[in-house]
């Protein structure tokens, strides 16, 4: 499903070149979610973006599906988000001048596989459906946070890519983002790549990945 | 100054225009080259009927709808080097019917000159009016005029003439003896242009012997050598589909001329033409299928391409010879453009001549 | 395509969201479009009115032949010239009266030698058929307001005569807008016909002005050559004034695309998230580009509309006092109603788009590189800025001591306005770390540092502002120097207390014969004109009786000892400050002037002429008459006792019955001069208004949208114990406090340009100098001016700082990571 190897990236500083890792290596299968953890700064969200295509790696392989990340132009890259990725950030998911609505078919629109009655069945377990006409500063973090996990699933991605999704909520926000999100992934059999600082989040993956001193534990 | 304001309208006169033509053609959508394939109701139509002789043929035939004089010149100076002259004089009538006084007269005049060396080629020309004198032909004594630029005959029988020509540019006084008789051009004079019968009536004198002086700029040449005058007159002298053509005027190294045109079509064959001109100067027409005419190679000029070199055989007179332009330049910048200059030849016969391209 | 339509959805709700910005863009590109496209058109209604004036000046500029004894050329002396190689075309121009009385040019022409030295094409070329022209029935072509005139006379033709043509039709009427009115045009057969002249002409147009050749031995006692005067090319001579327009309409663009570029600036900052999002959602760079490119026109072309239309009506406000003063100042003659050309809502447009993209160009770069990840932080002023202003200054300094020509002056004002926009922002900073430095309180360091801050993203607002208030003050000094100049040089000129103009010679002689016996005038000063060529410069002389009344009063720049008994009695001259520039010539010279019978003239003495584009020499009137027999007379300067003046003006209005122009007191001279003088900078001080309501308006906008930003940066300081009424009060001082540095610093900036327009444009532009003066009540307007207009700027955004909840500050922290 996914498959890493030899991945390398540093980001220059005014203070020099800093090495984030080398040589990664790990792969994640269909239907798979694993949790990826490690102390700040250590690059975990530099490797999600990489994943993405948000940014250039140094060295190594990114494939997913058997199509190589790395090797793509932008408007490839584009195009597997738009097909292939759903991408969740810890805040600021939405497109502030745009409804619930629109905001959970957009990647979807884009994609041409907008499917009304998944969209439908998606807005109603992630309990959407009052707010549909509201705009994404009339939501609580929470609330942006689920529409973000369904705006993510409604263009039926392979994996699904989250940086710490509840990273800003409080715990029991947060604990029910998270049931929600692992329940649909299960459901769809999409494959779940998360940033998480939480141990207890981590145990309810079926892996976890630690990046450590650019190394994969 | 404020205290004084005048206002200053008094314009003496107003000039409001530019007029670009091209030519003396500005009627809408003219057809074949320069308007020369338009329709001509009301005017006199040419007829293998007519007579035509010499020296009445100089004479102008305001009837018809476009007539020309029209001068070629291969020449060398002291030194031996090679320069070509041409004149032209055209007249086209704007309306047929009986010729109307002064400005109101329908005849237009047009000039084109030009004088071509190796590495030089300059043109020139200039528009009149009829009715007012200043331009026109007359007839006994023969002169043909368009402003200062003059052909006449010095002799009652037209066999010698003074041509001359003064632009700021360039320059010539030419004398032309007539050294050879007047040839009547295709069918006793009766030209045809095209297969569905376009025609002219066409007179030529290509046994001239001239000699003079040219001035390119400040600087005076002595010249002498071999000039043609070609007499052409007609209402509808091309079909609408002719979009022009490729004229050779040639003078052989042992006395003999020869006429050679191709027609070009848009659609359809071309059209060819000729004469040949034995040294007696009697002529013998030639047909279609015995001309062939291959340009062999092109040259850009004015922004296009134009076949300056040319591979002519005549096989019944024995004539296989290639042209070679003498300046491939030699690109006429007038109202209607074209190329016109001199040529050289060699083969199984060689000499000078001059080329007309039209239509490129 | 439709799904992507999306992207364009989502980018477009942004503006939903945030009309305010959306107004400053319009604003921003509205003003700027509506002045420079309203400048622009009055330009090329001037423009235009010259052309349609003189129909073809260009034309008439070349020389002519005329018959020396008679008004007719016969055309044998056409024919023998053409056959002579001489490139002349025939003309024959003569008035005709038609029957309902009104008064007609008939110019009869030849195209076909016309055409030959015509390589330009114009707009009557493209119907023009020559065979037409040249054909029965003819053709007469004319503007619309003429065709309009003889419509009824074509309807209704005569039995006999005109219009009809030699054969009883009736030729084609042909209408052409370039056309002037109440002339037409037509074939010269036509015309002779129609003036009963056949054979005849009245002018040999020569087609190449440098054909040189003397004239045939058998033409040289008929025709005579006639050069054309320069001095009609009216659109040389108002350039400068148009220039002057343009310069300032685009000042007033560019500080409106200022508005424009903070708006789009900050609207691109705040869809960095937006950008992040849509890539995530499979949106490629390319594709965001072209769309965001899309929007900017789309925003672009639509504001730019009524942009044009605003523009429109700008210039038709404008038209009446721009006439007003070229009228005034050149004698050209523009009518009032406005008539564009479609090449004027092109450009415009195009102009609008153009500036928009341009000036988006930078944001949108700044936004593609940025990566998603990295978060957008305060820049800082750039050195860059400093080192380019520093190589303007140089460069402006090189231009000021090397250039000499009118448009190497508003280049050094381009490279002085571009300078001082690009060092503004670092001195703002280098004054303010100034203060930084010694504060004593931890909130005064506050104060500072965070004004210092705000340097940057107010820059550009803050540019516009200095700009406006420069501009000002510079254009504002140099208007009332020259209205202080000029009124006190009124005053000193006109000291006679009637002048008078007869309108012919006999009447001159009966008006100074009846003034002679008139025991209240105590002086009668004739005065005589004629005008000369001078290195194709036109030159007026004047011919004045030497008298108490000149040399008590006649204001003079630079004088001989004894100036005014050497005009009396060596026969030296005067010139005016014009003249004196423009030929280098100085008191002592000696000067050849052409015509005249004495070989040189002593220049005793040079006085300010303002407001005459011309060049002017001033003699006595005896030496004017002496070397210049067809001078004209007529003209008096009458000294009077006072209180006679109105029962004299009287009489002579009765007794010579001469109109209001003819005779004028010396009030009615000066007022009519200095409404002349009003109006000839109405246009540009409405400009200047218009410049600085632009930037109060970039300066709201900027702080508006600043706004919202600032609240991250406010609310540390909050939760430190600052209070709300204590944050606004200082918010508001630090901006009064920049918008006060801005005036300060524009006060200098102002004075250099003002220096630079008294100095170096007008005279470059009009031929002469001003005293620099300056106005110290005008600058602390100005200050006024800024620190109002930076009060009602922060008003809006303060209220709502103001207003915030405490939930809604606390959010500064949950936003800013």
């Amino acid at each position: 499903m996914l498959k890493v190897t030899n991945l390398a990236k540093s980001h220059s500083t005014p203070q020099g070149t800093l090495e984030l890792f080398r040589g990664l290596q790990f792969s994640v299968h269909s239907g798979e979610s694993v949790a990826l953890m490690g102390e700040s700064g250590c690059g975990k969200s530099t490797l999600l973006h990489l994943i993405a295509g948000l940014e250039d790696a140094d060295a190594g392989q990114i494939l997913l599906s058997g199509q190589d990340v790395t090797a793509m132009n932008d408007s490839q890259r584009a195009r597997l988000r738009r097909h292939a990725l759903g991408i969740i950030f810890q805040q600021l998911n939405l497109i502030p001048s745009l409804t619930v609505h629109d905001n959970l078919a957009f990647q979807a629109r884009l994609a041409k596989c907008l499917q009304p009655d998944r969209l439908t069945q998606l807005i109603e377990t992630l309990g959407l459906t009052e707010l549909l006409p509201r705009y994404p500063h009339q939501l609580s973090g929470g609330q942006q946070q689920r529409v973000a996990i369904g705006r993510a699933l409604a263009a039926r991605p392979t994996l699904l890519l989250a940086d710490e999704p509840t990273g800003s909520l409080d715990e029991q926000n947060a604990d029910q983002v998270m049931d929600l999100l692992l329940t649909l992934v299960q459901q769809t059999g999409t494959s779940l790549l998360m940033v998480t600082h939480s141990q207890r989040l981590a145990r309810r993956m079926d892996r976890c990945l630690t990046l450590h001193q650019g190394q994969l534990t | 100054m404020i205290i004084n304001p005048h206002i200053r309208n008094q314009w003496l006169l107003i000039l409001p225009i530019s007029l670009l033509l091209s030519g003396c053609e500005a009627d809408p959508a003219p057809q074949g080259f320069a308007g020369l394939g338009s329709a001509a109701e009301g005017f006199q139509t040419v007829s293998p009927e007519t007579l035509i002789d010499y020296p009445d043929a100089l004479g102008a035939h305001p009837d018809y709808r476009i007539e020309w004089w029209y001068i070629t010149a291969n020449l060398e100076d002291p030194q031996g080097t090679p320069l070509g002259i041409q004149w032209t004089l055209f007249r086209q009538a704007l309306t047929p019917g009986p010729q109307r006084d002064g400005w109101a007269n329908q005849q237009l005049w047009l000039g084109h000159a030009a004088i071509t060396r190796e590495h030089q080629h300059l043109s020139t020309e200039t528009y009149a009016r009829g009715g007012v004198g200043q331009a026109g032909v007359t007839q006994e004594p023969f002169e043909a005029w368009i402003d200062h630029w003059r052909l006449y005959a010095t002799r009652e029988d037209a066999t010698e003439f003074i041509l001359e020509l003064q632009t700021p540019e360039f320059g010539y006084q030419l004398q032309l003896q007539k050294t050879g008789p007047a040839v009547l051009q295709g069918d006793q004079g009766f030209s045809i242009k095209s297969a569905q019968g376009q025609a002219s009536h066409y007179i030529s004198l290509p046994f001239m012997h001239a000699s003079g002086e040219v001035r390119i700029g400040d600087k005076q040449l002595e010249v002498q050598g071999q000039a043609w005058l070609d007499r052409e007159w007609s209402s509808q002298p091309l079909s609408p589909d002719q979009q022009g053509w490729d004229w050779f005027s040639l003078h052989l190294d042992q006395g003999d001329k020869l006429m050679l045109f191709r027609l070009r079509h848009d659609r359809g064959e071309d059209y060819y033409s000729g004469t040949y001109i034995d040294a007696e100067g009697h002529p013998h027409p030639l047909q279609p299928q015995q001309i062939h005419m291959q340009p062999t190679g092109q040259h850009s000029v004015a922004g296009r391409q134009l076949p300056v070199e040319w591979q002519l055989s005549v096989a019944d007179w024995g004539i296989h010879i290639q042209t070679q332009a003498l300046n491939p330049d030699a690109w006429m910048q007038t109202g209607i453009a074209y190329w016109e200059g001199p040529i050289r030849f060699s083969g199984s016969h060689s000499g000078v001549g001059y080329l007309e391209m039209t239509g490129y | 395509m439709i799904t992507n339509l999306w992207v364009l959805h989502a980018l477009l709700s942004h503006w939903r969201r945030h009309p305010l910005q959306l107004m400053t863009l319009v604003l921003g590109l509205l003003s700027a479009t509506a002045l420079w496209s309203g400048v622009q058109a009055l330009n090329q209604q001037a423009r235009h009115s010259y052309d349609q004036a003189s129909s073809q000046l260009e034309r008439l500029n070349q020389p002519y032949l005329v018959h020396q004894q008679q008004f007719w050329i016969p055309q044998v002396q056409y024919i023998e010239l053409r056959r002579a190689g001489w490139p002349v075309t025939p003309m024959l121009q003569e008035q005709i009266t038609l029957p309902a009385g009104q008064v007609i040019t008939l110019i009869g022409l030849d195209p076909v030698t016309l055409q030959q030295s015509t390589q330009q094409q114009n707009t009557f070329t493209s119907t023009f058929s020559l065979s037409q022209f040249l054909s029965p029935p003819w053709e007469v072509w004319l503007s619309p307001a003429s065709a309009e005139q003889l419509q009824p006379l074509w309807d209704n033709p005569p039995i006999q005569g005109f219009p009809r043509n030699p054969e009883g039709e009736l030729p084609q009427l042909r209408i052409n807008n370039t056309l002037a009115d109440n002339e037409l045009i037509t074939d010269l057969s036509l015309a002779q016909h129609w003036l009963q002249q056949p054979e005849q002409l009245s002018h040999l147009l020569l087609l190449d002005s440098h054909f040189n050749t003397p004239l045939p031995e058998s033409l040289q006692a008929e025709l005579r050559r006639i050069d054309p005067e320069s001095d009609q090319d009216i659109a040389r001579l108002t350039d400068s004034f148009h220039l002057n327009l343009s310069a300032l309409s685009l000042l007033a663009f560019l500080v409106g695309l200022m508005m424009v570029y903070s708006a789009v600036h900050l609207a691109l900052t705040q869809r960095l998230a937006l950008k992040r999002i849509l890539y995530a959602c499979g949106v490629s760079q390319v594709q965001l580009l072209g769309w965001l490119m899309t929007e900017l026109l789309l925003l672009s072309s639509l504001i730019a509309i009524p942009g044009l239309i605003a523009g429109y009506w700008i210039a038709a406000l404008l038209l009446p006092d721009v006439s007003a003063s070229l009228a005034g100042l050149y004698g050209a003659d523009i009518p009032p109603q406005l008539q564009l050309p479609g090449g004027w809502w092109h450009s415009g447009l195009l102009m609008a788009v153009g500036g928009t993209l341009f000036t988006a160009l930078v944001p949108l770069i700044k936004l593609l590189k940025q990566q998603p990840a990295v978060q957008h932080s305060n820049p800082g002023i750039p050195v860059i800025l400093n080192i380019t202003g520093m190589l303007c200054a140089l460069a402006a300094i090189c231009l000021a001591l090397l250039g000499d020509s009118l448009l190497s002056g508003f280049m050094l004002l381009a490279l002085i306005f571009i300078s001082a926009g690009l060092l503004l922002p670092g001195l703002l900073n280098r004054l303010l770390q100034w203060g930084q430095h010694y504060s004593g309180s931890v909130t005064q360091l506050w104060f500072w540092a965070d004004a210092r801050l705000q340097i940057a993203p107010l820059s550009v607002a803050l540019v516009a502002l200095l700009f406006a208030l420069s501009t000002s003050i510079g254009v504002g000094g140099m208007v009332e120097g020259f209205r202080l100049t000029f009124t006190g040089w009124l005053e000193q000129r006109l000291a006679a207390e009637v002048y008078l103009r007869a309108e012919d010679d006999e009447q001159a002689e009966q008006i100074h014969h009846w003034l002679t016996q008139r025991p209240e005038v105590t002086a009668i000063l004739p005065s005589g004109r004629t005008d000369i060529q001078l290195n194709n410069q036109p030159i007026e002389l004047r011919g004045i009786q030497p008298h108490a009344t000149y040399s008590d009063h006649w204001p003079l720049l630079a004088a001989t000892p004894n100036t005014w008994a050497q005009l009396d009695e060596q026969a030296a001259v005067l010139i005016n400050e014009q003249l004196a520039r423009q030929q280098g010539w100085q008191i002592g010279d000696w000067l050849h002037l052409p015509g005249s019978m004495q070989s040189s003239f002593y220049l005793a003495g040079i006085y300010s002429d303002y407001g005459n584009p011309k060049g002017q020499i001033l003699m006595s009137l005896d030496t004017l008459e002496q070397n210049w027999p067809d001078t004209q007379r007529g003209s008096f300067a009458l000294r009077v006792i006072p209180k006679a003046v109105d029962p004299l003006l009287h009489d002579l209005r009765l007794s010579f019955n001469l109109s209001g122009t003819r005779l004028l007191d010396q009030q009615a001279v000066k007022d009519y001069s200095l409404r002349l003088f009003e109006r000839t900078f109405a246009a540009t001080q409405a400009l200047n208004l218009l410049v600085l309501s632009v930037a109060a308006v970039a300066l709201f906008s900027s702080l508006l949208t600043l706004s919202s930003m600032r609240l991250t940066q406010v609310a540390p300081v909050w939760a430190c114990g600052v209070s709300r009424r204590h944050l606004v009060g200082y918010e508001l001082l630090r901006l009064l406090l920049l918008a006060l540095l801005t005036a300060l610093l524009a006060i200098p900036l102002g004075l250099l340009i003002s220096y630079c327009l008294v100095t170096l444009i007008n005279v470059r532009a009009f031929g002469w100098a001003l005293p620099w003066q300056y106005f110290p009540l005008h600058w602390i307007l100005m200050i006024l001016a800024a620190l109002g207009s930076a009060l009602a700027a922060a008003a809006l955004p303060l209220i709502q700082l103001a207003r915030y909840s405490p939930t809604r500050l606390l959010q500064g922290f949950r936003d800013d990571h």
